[in-house]
């Protein structure tokens, strides 16, 4: 069994080299950070294919119960089937069921959200506190001057679209993006620092 | 506009997709067939996502190292650890599978790391660095308005800060001085998040509403196209 | 027939969804994990909480004792209160002597100021010699403690077993002291309180529908469509009328299929524009479910625009293929040579469709961080705020959102008419769930 030590360092020294050759120029360094993105990438692919295949094995599992069956007969065709489609050197297939096929359905599913946000509208557009009906006023105000009758009600609206867009949101998602910004770094270094390195790994 | 038309599709390939797209719609109000799609995607995107993997990562560098297995050894090495993830469920010798796991979870890490400080916090700490004096922006209205927004840009960066930093701090027995402080700067800065939340809620509005009408769009032209060409 | 719990309509014996709410009759989602369990079920068999919680075991929980006695008595359980409906969400409505406040405030009381000795009509809690968490009490030193009381009226009910009554009581004793049982109950009492009805969720996708089908009778008739070059689309054509045409442009279709149909006719018109031109293009994605985006846009152009020098370069993979690419162009995409090209550095300019923000950021933090080129972005209407601080600091060179550049002029005048029926109906839904939101409150 592998040290969990010898693990987090091993994470440790992957991750500094990372780091230190986004803001050194060292060709050493580079050269070695150029061969673990290289084994990254390669992984990552593993990764993706180990989860396709689990995804397949669930599924045929699935085909046991009499319940299940029918939904995991569809889900198994239909990946079998893109998959080949998708390896197979001839790319008409593979566009025809890119174009045909995953394009309608992921936009569909995407454009039935709006359904839902409207749904939650009517939940929660109550003005209920300041900053809910901050948050109400705000996106109203947006979609009314963005609207060409309003530019021509007043050219005030032009302007006002302009100055909330450069003024106030985008200084607010500044502070926002910093705040994230600063979230981001301290788990990374957590991360690297071993904190959370062996748990993420078991998951 | 209408996507699927650009390139002479088939009836079939028309066909499909309209299909397709209404039973998505109909999903909304039935259930089974809601799953039924669900399942479809699944599949189909689970499908597609592993092709293209195995494409245009897997087997373009296998090609390399084994063209060249000196010049390209690290392939070779990297593609054995990644075989280590397939032994996570075999009994002693699991523990192989942490290993590529910690180098995608560290080099992850790493990436996140650098790129947050080299491309958000030092450019946008220094864009929210600026002189509140009119006289650094020129003379008269132009300068005293850019120093106004100087003003609103710090307000509301720190203040939105602050809003992060009081919830984290609130009740934690603060002097009091800067315990009003904090409080007042993290209630403007939940106003300022609730205005930029505003800003997101319109957009996603506007994203899906404008995916909607593309898809009935799509609809509207592809079914009487449908019609024409089967010849009903 | 068989009754729905969770609306109470009637239905055919057998009847595997509900006919008026649509909800499944045989299985459920638990509302804690999410993992499907039968509608039999009283706990969840992934994470062992109370899948069917009703105001009275609430109250129960609240105020009342423990355990032990023999068998459930018949006659409380017929007693007892119907389980919460979508039409009675409120649960103050219903039990206003027990406010969901104070059901969580008062299971904050410590353990031991419970009564051992009350009466109790609910199951008993022995664990059986056999089973191998019987004395998990004794290991964990947890105060005895009634598990909650079920909806024994409720349809399908089954008494737990054993084994179910150890877990669900270990769950609820660490609930009590810790988290995850009380915010799993409160954000459950919450969903419950705040959930439509079957008829509210009717005629709001109804409207949402008839928002969608308005502009395509309307026709732009209702607004009119004011283009004027300040607009969105009127800056991206500017920007690419300047391209220079000896060096060429690195396109990556970073959107994913779902929104193609934002992001795809913007694509197509500027993919367009700078073949017109003849200026070189490369093409590629960090996205998966676009690697065959520039394929589909590039079958789209005309046949005697394709003479210019087009070469796609493939997929490569997020975060980690910008890195590489931001040093190596043979290393993000090794199968790929190009003769224009060497490296990324050669190009005059980077165009990112995106649609996420995750990828819009790895590409200023992970590329444009690291490489002294242009980046240029055209995203989603649902990310563009986020990104605007990235074009005031000068990291991005030009920033627009995909709705605001459509270059199609019939959905430009279509939109200016949708974008007017999707604020009415979003003030029409805000006032709706405002009216219904205080008439609830007077009700109550």
């Amino acid at each position: 069994m592998i040290k969990k030590r010898i693990l987090v360092i091993l994470g440790l020294i992957c991750g500094l080299i990372i780091v230190a050759d986004m803001f050194l120029s060292i060709p050493w360094l580079d050269e070695i950070g150029h061969i673990l993105l290289e084994g990254t990438i390669i992984i990552g692919g593993m990764a993706v294919l180990a989860g396709v295949i689990n995804l397949l094995y669930h599924n045929a599992e699935r085909l046991e119960e009499k319940s299940s069956r029918p939904g995991a007969i569809i889900t198994l065709i239909c990946l079998l089937g893109t998959f080949v489609m998708g390896v197979l050197p001839n790319a008409s297939t593979r566009l025809w069921t890119y174009e045909y096929v995953l394009i309608p359905l992921q936009s569909t599913f995407t454009a039935i959200l709006i359904f839902y946000v409207m749904e939650t509208a009517f939940l929660h557009f109550h003005t209920k506190g300041i900053e809910a009906a901050l948050m109400l006023g705000t996106c109203l105000v947006l979609l009314f001057i963005q609207l060409p009758i309003s530019a021509s009600i007043s050219p005030i609206f032009v302007s006002l679209r302009q100055w909330l867009y450069a003024s106030p949101i985008a200084y607010g998602a500044r502070g926002i993006l910093i705040g994230t910004a600063i979230g981001v770094a301290t788990s990374s270094i957590r991360l690297l620092a071993g904190k959370n390195t062996i748990a993420e790994a078991e998951e | 506009m209408l996507i699927t038309l650009t390139t002479e599709p088939g009836t079939i390939g028309l066909i499909v997709a309209c299909a397709l797209t209404i039973l998505v719609l109909i999903g909304l109000i039935n259930r089974k067939v809601s799953l039924f799609s669900q399942h479809i995607l699944v599949g189909i995107t689970a499908g597609y996502v592993g092709a293209v993997v195995w494409r245009q990562v897997l087997i373009t560098r296998l090609a390399l190292f084994l063209q060249e297995p000196a010049a390209y050894w690290y392939y070779g090495v990297f593609i054995l650890i990644g075989l280590a993830l397939f032994v996570r469920t075999t009994p002693g010798i699991s523990g192989l599978a942490r290993i590529p796991l910690i180098l995608l979870v560290s080099v992850g890490a790493g990436l996140a790391l650098g790129g947050t400080l080299s491309g958000t916090l030092l450019p946008q700490t220094e864009a929210t660095i600026k002189s509140l004096s009119p006289d650094a922006y020129g003379s008269g209205l132009s300068g005293t308005s850019f120093a106004l927004d100087a003003v609103i840009m710090i307000l509301c960066t720190i203040s939105t800060l602050a809003a992060f930093h009081y919830i984290s701090l609130h009740g934690r027995g603060l002097p009091n001085a800067l315990e009003r402080i904090s409080s007042g700067l993290g209630r403007m800065g939940k106003a300022v998040i609730a205005i930029v939340l505003g800003a997101l809620l319109s957009g996603a509005l506007l994203t899906f509403y404008t995916l909607l009408l593309e898809r009935i769009d799509f609809l509207t032209v592809g079914i009487p196209l449908i019609i024409e060409q089967v010849g009903l | 027939m068989t009754i729905c719990p969770f609306c109470q309509a009637s239905n055919k014996p057998g009847a595997e969804q509900c006919k008026s709410c649509g909800r499944h009759l045989t299985t459920m989602q638990c509302p804690h994990c999410g993992a499907t369990n039968s509608i039999q079920d009283l706990y969840c068999v992934s994470c062992f909480s109370l899948l069917h919680p009703t105001a009275e075991t609430e109250k129960a929980l609240a105020a009342s004792p423990k355990v032990i006695s023999a068998e459930p008595d018949q006659t409380e359980e017929k007693a007892s209160e119907p389980e919460l409906t979508d039409d009675q969400t409120d649960k103050q409505a219903m039990h206003p002597a027990a406010p969901i406040e104070d059901d969580f405030a008062q299971e904050q009381l410590p353990i031991t100021s419970i009564s051992s000795t009350e009466e109790s009509s609910w199951p008993q809690l022995v664990p059986s010699p056999d089973d191998e968490l019987g004395n998990i009490d004794d290991i964990l030193d947890i105060n005895t403690r009634t598990m909650e009381q079920p909806d024994s009226s409720a349809p399908g009910y089954r008494r737990p077993t054993s084994r179910e009554n150890q877990l669900a009581r270990l769950w609820q004793q660490i609930g009590i002291k810790h988290a995850p049982m009380d915010e799993g109950r409160h954000n459950l009492s919450e969903s419950q309180e705040k959930r439509t009805t079957p008829r509210q969720r009717f005629l709001i996708y109804i409207l949402t529908f008839a928002l969608a089908l308005l502009p395509f009778l309307t026709k732009g008739q209702i607004t009119d469509a004011l283009t004027t070059d300040e607009s969105a689309s009127g800056l991206l054509a500017s920007e690419l009328a300047i391209v220079p045409t000896d060096q060429p442009v690195l396109i990556s279709f970073d959107y994913d299929a779902s929104y193609a149909g934002e992001l795809l006719p913007v694509a197509k018109n500027v993919l367009n524009t700078l073949v017109v031109r003849q200026v070189p293009v490369l093409t590629m994605t960090t996205r998966t479910t676009a690697a065959d985006m520039s394929a589909l846009v590039l079958s789209s152009l005309e046949a005697d625009t394709l003479s210019v020098e087009w070469t796609d370069l493939g997929y490569t993979p997020g975060q980690t293929g910008l890195r590489l690419l931001a040093q190596s162009w043979q290393a993000a995409f090794p199968l790929c040579t190009t003769e224009s090209t060497q490296n990324a550095t050669q190009v005059s300019r980077v165009l990112v469709f995106s649609d996420s923000l995750e990828t819009s950021l790895a590409w200023i933090e992970l590329f444009g961080s690291q490489v002294d080129i242009p980046i240029q972005m055209v995203v989603t209407e649902r990310i563009y705020p986020l990104l605007l601080p990235y074009e005031d600091s000068g990291q991005l060179d030009l920033l627009v959102s995909g709705v605001s550049a459509t270059p199609d002029e019939e959905s430009q005048i279509r939109g200016s008419d949708a974008s007017l029926f999707l604020l009415v109906g979003v003030l029409v839904l805000a006032i709706w769930g405002t009216w219904t939101k205080s008439h609830e409150s007077v009700g109550r």
